[in-house]
């Protein structure tokens, strides 16, 4: 039986809407993933305020841990924090303007320069409680799609786009839905393991006109012991923070 | 002694006075600024508009549910613009002075005190907003020391820092007042700042005061312009030979690195020119250098025809000389630092001038009487720096892990061989406490930098963090 003209044609178009690449299968852009989630965490917006608590239990600290709270200021590739407890660091300030970081703090004569291996507290480094903009010193590869929790995720292999970058890779699993990252593991240059973070996005910013999830809590903890720090953000502010607080002259 | 309590207290009296004028001033260009703002407002159509919500969403609370004590102030709530931080400190030095020595023969030229106790009160207080901080920083010291200068007790009453600092626009900040104008990443020197070269290092533990000075900043990108004129020394220093001090200094700033270019024509008409490099290299190194070229207030010499009670002249101002520094630095993993640097200075002397400055000295003790001013202009005369050629070793711990902090470092005078280690140590016994000590060992021979008034000092003393 021979078919008419008209149900040939609708044969066609059927075959060639199946072998078609459905815009919902296509390959996600890490780029894209990677620079939405840098936004939850502060990243790609004119300026952030917020308030930092961080707690570190075992490793170095004491066996009754560590509590400090920070103010941070931070926009581009650059922070400054305030330490206002303990009380015996009130007044610290850390300035970090992308790879060169200066320490002040009462009784100091001037700020001193510091090195990025310096950890701020605990398993936190600077870059935990600062704006996070891995889009731009992190090449994103999406490995594949993994559970986390009850929600699906993305995991993208990020590699340091320069030698002095603070990890060398990080697996970074970011949610499908809300493009946030729940989930982190920090790598050396070697490939050992060196810590894992744990996000959580209880605040909300608004941008673009539209509200935001935002980060509320980082849990770090070290790969090789007890050790874990725990970040609480609240206060946020996003606000064009003026370029002169990021001048080590004005870190007083 | 009262009277000079009195002036003291009439010092502290005008500063009160300047400052509430300046707050006043302050209180007007705030208002000012933020009329300007409002209009700003009113006719910009395509700002982006950004406003937060800082408290939970859904079910989630971040201010209650963090391990521990939740400390964080309640959602909603606004930051205070003020800020206070007062600390005390109290602490008792023991020095042993060198009998034997040439610059200062049994202690009867510079009657060092045997014991010092210090009370150090330090109050921090500052107002930010946008535009607009305001920071006062007074300070009440009061010192005790006996032995060499029995019975002495003196007592200061001042302002560290006092000043406004205004932003008309993001870019731009105004500073007026007595601020800090320190900069430079080395150590042991600055050799790029024309008023701090010491940076503290010769009193660890008393407060540098800052300058009286008014300044402006701007940035543009990765530059950083600033203008300065020093109208006074501050506090610490005497003789105000910083004073009329014009200061231009432009920072660039690169992803690891910064680079700073400062000139400042100073009151006695020389020009300083100097500047500094740091670079940070992967993530354990810093490496630095700092370089000044400059003429200094006065330079110490021996006389080209020395009398019996006169062996020195007094050159003002000094001949240009540059004084040079390079550094480096390696943090550990465990956030320890290994540091060491090197320093020229040209404006100390060469060996054979060192040993000149000596000999003339043991010459003066020799005649006594009349020899004594002399011997003590040789001794508050001398060179910031009494050689040319240092070296500086430092080990410290993190210091920003709590518990304890401590460094250990040498200074090395590497012309006439003597030199000086140096512990620090801090431990938190509470809270609001920490204990701390200091202990310095001079070595070397009598006729040295190092060894030639001191043997050694050491501190106990601790802080109390009130507010």
């Amino acid at each position: 039986m021979s078919l008419s003209l008209a149900r040939r044609a609708a044969l066609a178009v059927l075959a060639a809407a199946a072998l078609a690449p459905h815009p919902a299968s296509a390959e996600p852009d890490a780029d894209m993933i990677l620079a939405q989630s840098d936004r939850a965490r502060g990243g790609g917006l004119p300026g952030i305020t917020w308030d930092v608590q961080a707690d570190s239990t075992g490793g170095d600290e004491d066996k009754a841990g560590t509590h400090m709270l920070l103010r941070v200021s931070a926009a581009d590739n650059s922070s400054v924090s305030e330490t206002l407890e303990p009380v015996r660091q009130k007044g610290a300030r850390m300035l970090n303007v992308d790879r060169v970081m200066w320490l002040t703090r009462p009784g100091l004569k001037k700020p001193v320069p510091i090195s990025p291996r310096q950890r701020l507290t605990g398993q936190a480094a600077v870059g935990d409680i600062a704006a996070t903009n891995y889009v731009q010193d992190y090449a994103p590869r999406l490995d594949r799609a993994d559970a986390c929790g009850a929600r699906r995720c993305w995991v993208l292999e990020l590699t340091a786009k320069a030698k002095n970058t603070t990890y060398d890779r990080i697996l970074y699993w970011v949610t499908v839905d809300g493009n946030t990252a729940a989930r982190a593991e920090f790598y050396s240059v070697s490939g050992k393991l060196l810590k894992s973070a744990d996000f959580e996005y209880g605040n909300a910013i608004e941008f673009g006109g539209r509200k935001l999830p935002f980060v509320s809590r980082m849990v770090i903890r070290d790969a090789l012991s007890t050790a874990t720090t725990t970040l609480a953000y609240a206060h946020i502010k996003v606000q064009k923070i003026p370029s002169t607080e990021f001048d080590v002259g004005h870190l007083d | 002694m009262g009277s000079a309590l009195r002036s003291d207290r009439r010092r502290l009296g005008r500063g009160l006075l300047a400052a509430c004028a300046l707050a006043l001033l302050a209180w007007g260009a705030w208002a000012g600024a933020q009329a300007a703002d409002r209009a700003a407002e009113r006719a910009s159509s395509e700002r982006a508009d950004y406003a937060a919500a800082s408290g939970p969403v859904g079910d989630a609370d971040a201010s209650t549910d963090a391990p521990g004590t939740a400390r964080l102030p309640a959602a909603g709530s606004v930051a205070s613009p003020w800020t206070f931080n007062l600390q005390a400190w109290g602490y008792a030095t023991r020095q042993s002075v060198a009998g034997d020595s040439v610059l200062n023969p049994g202690n009867r030229i510079a009657g060092v005190p045997r014991d010092l106790g210090v009370a150090d009160l330090r109050l921090d207080a500052k107002y930010a907003s946008e535009r607009l901080d305001l920071v006062a920083r007074p300070r009440v010291l009061e010192q005790d020391a006996r032995g060499g200068v029995a019975g002495a007790t003196t007592r200061e009453d001042y302002f560290s820092q006092a000043y406004l600092r205004w932003r008309p626009q993001h870019a731009v900040a105004v500073t007026l007042g007595r601020d800090g104008f320190d900069w430079g990443p080395a150590n042991l020197r600055s050799p790029s700042n024309p008023f701090y070269f010491d940076a503290g290092r010769t009193n660890p533990l008393r407060d540098v005061s800052g300058l009286d000075l008014a300044r402006i900043t701007a940035v543009a990108g990765a530059d950083v312009l600033t203008g300065a004129y020093v109208l006074r020394s501050g506090h610490d220093v005497p003789g105000n030979p910083y004073r009329d001090t014009a200061v231009l200094k432009l920072d660039h700033r690169g992803e690891d690195s910064i680079a700073s270019l400062v000139v400042a024509p100073q009151h006695h008409g020389a020009i300083f020119v100097g500047g500094y490099a740091q670079a940070t290299i992967g993530e354990p190194w810093l490496v630095y250098a700092e370089v000044g070229s400059q003429r200094l207030p006065y330079a110490l010499l021996a006389a080209a025809t020395p009398t019996a009670s006169q062996q020195y002249v007094l050159e003002v101002p000094s001949a240009r000389a540059v004084a040079s520094l390079a550094g480096v630095a390696y943090t550990l993993e465990n956030g320890q630092t290994l540091t060491g640097e090197l320093l020229h200075d040209g404006h100390g002397y060469a060996q054979a001038a060192e040993r000149a400055y000596f000999d003339r000295a043991a010459q003066l003790d020799a005649l006594r009487g009349p020899a004594s001013a002399a011997l003590g202009e040789a001794l508050g005369q001398a060179p910031r720096l009494l050689s040319r050629h240092y070296l500086y070793l430092l080990w410290q711990s993190n210091p920003n892990l709590a518990g304890i902090y401590w460094r250990t470092g040498w200074t090395g005078n590497l012309d006439d061989h003597s030199g000086q280690i140096s512990l620090y140590g801090e431990y938190n016994v509470a809270e609001r406490v920490t204990l701390f000590g200091a202990l310095t060992v001079d070595h070397g021979p009598r006729r040295a930098e190092f060894a030639s008034v001191l043997h050694g000092a050491l501190t106990l003393g601790a802080k109390l963090f009130v507010l």
